[in-house]
């Protein structure tokens, strides 16, 4: 599990955009939908790896929670992994888009969270 | 005069003989031609029925798939690769299977470093963090 000191620790950019990312999927979303959901809103293509990695990272952190689902024919039978945001998560991505907003002088920025 | 006569009759029917043997040899070489193609293609549609080894693989590059199994963490090994599976189904069906293929090698060899660099920096801490706890 992760140290205190990690909690504390800025979100990076690709940690705030996949959290974003997976409060717009109903909170319950997994790698392709996440990915799929960053390409279409910022134009950003993101790769499997730098997804999992990260994914990784916000878990040992305890901002995201995983549990494996359902198997389907097109994944060559292999289950997906579901990813929901906790409540520590939320407040942290609070807490971060908060600062952005009071830095760039604009209404704190909300709706996701 | 009877003698010449003979002869001729002789070479004519020579002729004709050999005429005949080419014949028949000819007839021979095309029918066993048409046999050995047929059962050629036989025995390959029987191999195809059987094996499917004249298809080209519709599945992703096999070897890129142990390399993603070599890198990737357990936890995460078969979510990574069914969404992987799933991209390259979605290419092969748009563009086609080269396509997929290459798209499929584009996506593991931007996937290796973040796994790579994550392993080293987990390893460094983890190599650190001992001498601090002592």
């Amino acid at each position: 599990m992760s140290a205190p000191n990690d909690r504390k620790t800025p979100l990076g950019d690709l940690e705030k955009f996949i959290l974003l990312a997976i409060l717009k999927v109903r909170n319950n979303a997994y790698g392709t939908e996440i990915k799929n959901e960053i390409k279409e809103v910022i134009n950003k293509d993101i790769s499997v790896g730098a997804l999992y990695t990260t994914l990784d990272r916000l878990e040992n952190r305890g901002f995201v929670k995983s549990r494996m689902g359902e198997a389907t024919e097109e994944r060559g039978g292999r289950a997906k992994k579901y990813f929901r945001v906790t409540a520590e998560g939320q407040t942290a991505l609070e807490r971060s888009l908060d600062e952005i907003a009071r830095m760039a002088n604009l209404q704190p920025i909300g709706g996701y969270v | 005069m009877k003698n010449n006569h003979n002869n001729t009759s002789s070479q004519e029917l020579d002729e004709s003989a050999v005429k005949e043997f080419f014949l028949e040899k000819r007839i021979l070489q095309v029918a066993t031609d048409i046999f050995v193609v047929s059962v050629n293609d036989i025995l390959r549609a029987g191999l195809l029925f059987f094996t499917h080894e004249s298809l080209p693989r519709q599945l992703p590059p096999r070897f890129a798939e142990f390399l993603v199994y070599l890198i990737v963490p357990k936890s995460s090994r078969e979510a990574i690769l069914g969404d992987l599976e799933e991209d390259f189904n979605e290419v092969r069906e748009k563009f086609g299977l080269r396509h997929a293929k290459f798209y499929y090698w584009w996506q593991v060899g931007r996937s290796a470093w973040p796994f790579i660099s994550d392993f080293v920096k987990k390893f460094v801490t983890d190599y650190f963090r001992s001498f601090t706890s002592r």
